[in-house]
């Protein structure tokens, strides 16, 4: 009933920017995979309005101080929105960022945001890079002041939801509603395991080192168990110690999110500070393991081995998880072409 | 959404309808029973002097109980501002009431809740980005007993799960019941600051706590203590 007053009154105004529209936008489940542990749009309904005004967020760089940085910048669709070939990425005024910019795909089915796993929440995730002084280095309040500002957003806080009033509740559901849908369950390996198509024997090789060495921890659909490990990484110079600076739990130190392996070809260079530049200084990593360190993950306490072969056909089986069909997704891509500042 | 709706709900439902009347309580913040301004110089009973440019705190689950032991509880949630709305209004079923207790800080829901409305508005500059949730209890200002930059004092108290909760529930016993009704409804709470510092925490050796932990729980445990009940308005 609410509702429909809306429209009425909203047309009744003729403002020229249209009724609200609400196109049920649900999240899709890949075949076979399990369903999210929580729902992110519990308390915030997807629509195909709301989603399409969170992409022009996403990709709007007057969401940062110098109006020339993006979410968009540093999460670029061709990289599965991750930062193509950076280990740090460039924040405004010549600043970098001390970890690497991680994939954004198939994040409803993370509970917790970041590589420590200190953001508990989806909606309020675009706080943080908003507002971190080496990042967007804005705030909350100017980007609203901002957004107000431009026409060209009435229409679509209009249709999202039924009036033109910009509000950080609104800003922040739209956004998570933009990165909450991107999906990434489409690549040669997906289509393999639907019967759509096949992995060559190299591959298929590769496949079973994976299952036999990785798959624990990047397990498949996902390819991560989305927890947080002590993978042997050294403190960096940043003295990043992960997790422990969440929890400020010594049993956390130097854990980080276990990323997905989906587009890995794409997200490099690889860890939470983008330490390694390929894939094969990745897998060396845990071939020159020191089982000993303290507070390595269990799993790696066993000295993991592979053939020079073997590590190849690892790498080619990984590069199946690239999912071209996301990455070049329109629906996901800048609708113009994004001016790379930094 | 449901925070923003002014929710009442009667646990135990007295019999026959009971008129509801606007009840307003306000929080009196005192240092050595004077009134704080923003920028005035106080000393301390602990000996530290302080100027303080913001105190804001939330308040939720705000509960009143009468001497039959019913309740009558809001889940609204508001944030306490010394220096700006330091009053909070809510509508009650008139009656004496013997107790009043509220949550300092908001529940964990909220900490790991999505985007809200209102008090909890990220614009409120509540918000903790870096280890998601709500600073509970926000005090700045400055010391010259502050061994910090510029002396500045910076007790952001946060931290919502296990260890690290920072919230706490202060109860208020009245020895004369509180009229609740269409003339008298105002209720007042004295926030007694200088009793957070003593001997053992003194602004020299805790000048700036801002981050979830250990340091943040010290300070919590203490927040409890400033809290009394008032009989009148102290200005």
């Amino acid at each position: 009933m609410l509702l429909l007053g809306y429209v009425f009154i909203s047309a009744s105004q003729n403002d020229g920017l249209g009724p609200r529209a609400q196109t049920p936008m649900p999240l899709q489940i890949p075949e076979g995979w399990p369903l999210p542990d929580g729902d992110i749009f519990a308390e915030n309904p997807p629509t195909k309005e709301m989603f399409l005004l969170g992409k022009k967020l996403f990709y709007d760089p007057r969401l940062s101080s110098d109006d020339a940085t993006s979410c968009g910048s540093c999460h670029q669709s061709f990289a599965a929105f991750s930062t193509y070939d950076h280990d740090l990425s460039h924040g405004v005024t010549n600043t970098l960022t001390t970890r690497n910019a991680p994939a954004l795909q198939n994040l409803a089915w993370m509970t917790k945001f970041h590589w420590d796993g200190g953001v508990a929440n989806l909606e309020m995730q675009p706080i943080n890079p908003i507002t971190a002084p080496n990042e967007m280095g804005e705030t909350l309040g100017n980007v609203i002041a901002k957004i107000k500002a431009d026409d060209s957003y009435q229409r679509y806080f209009k249709q999202a939801y039924g009036e033109t009033n910009v509000t950080s509740s609104r800003v922040l559901k739209a956004l998570a509603q933009f990165v909450g849908q991107l999906t990434s369950s489409n690549s040669r390996y997906d289509k393999w395991k639907a019967g759509t198509d096949s992995l060559t024997a190299f591959e298929l090789s590769g496949y079973q080192v994976f299952k036999q060495t990785c798959n624990t921890c990047h397990a498949e659909p996902l390819f991560t168990d989305n927890t947080f490990r002590n993978n042997g990484i050294t403190l960096n110079r940043f003295a990043d110690a992960g997790r422990l600076d969440i929890t400020g739990d010594a049993a956390d130190s130097l854990k980080f999110k276990v990323p997905s392996l989906r587009n890995v070809q794409r997200t490099f260079p690889y860890m939470h500070d983008g330490r390694f530049y390929g894939l094969s200084e990745a897998i060396d990593h845990y071939l020159k393991l020191d089982t000993s360190l303290p507070n390595l993950d269990p799993l790696l306490r066993k000295k993991m081995s592979m053939s020079p072969l073997q590590k190849n056909q690892l790498i080619y089986f990984l590069y199946t998880l690239t999912d071209t069909s996301f990455t070049n997704n329109k629906l996901f891509t800048a609708d113009a072409p994004q001016q790379y500042k930094h | 959404m449901i925070n923003l709706i002014l929710s009442l709900y009667l646990l135990f439902q007295p019999a026959g309808p009971l008129k509801t009347v606007p009840v307003t309580v306000h929080f009196q913040h005192l240092i050595q029973g004077e009134k704080i301004t923003r920028g005035t110089a106080y000393q301390l009973t602990s000996g530290d002097s302080i100027s303080i440019k913001k105190l804001k705190y939330y308040v939720s689950n705000i509960s009143f109980a009468t001497s039959k032991a019913d309740k009558v509880s809001s889940k609204e949630i508001y944030l306490v501002d010394a220096f700006a709305s330091d009053s909070l209004t809510l509508y009650l079923p008139e009656g004496q009431y013997r107790s009043l207790s509220f949550l300092l800080g908001v529940d964990s829901i909220f900490h790991i809740g999505g985007v809200q409305d209102g008090a909890l508005d990220p614009l409120n500059d509540m918000y903790w980005a870096w280890n998601s949730g709500y600073v509970n209890f926000k005090l700045e200002g400055y010391s010259p007993q502050a061994k910090t930059d510029l002396n500045r004092v910076e007790y952001h108290i946060g931290g919502f799960a296990a260890a690290q909760k920072t919230m706490r529930n202060i109860s208020l016993a009245y020895e004369h019941p509180v009229k609740i009704n269409q003339d008298k409804s105002q209720v007042y709470i004295n926030v007694h600051l200088d009793k957070l510092w003593d001997k053992t925490l003194i602004i020299a050796n805790t000048g700036l706590v801002i981050k979830a932990g250990p340091e943040a729980v010290l300070i919590a445990d203490r927040l409890p203590k400033m809290f009394s009940k008032g009989s009148k308005r102290m200005y």
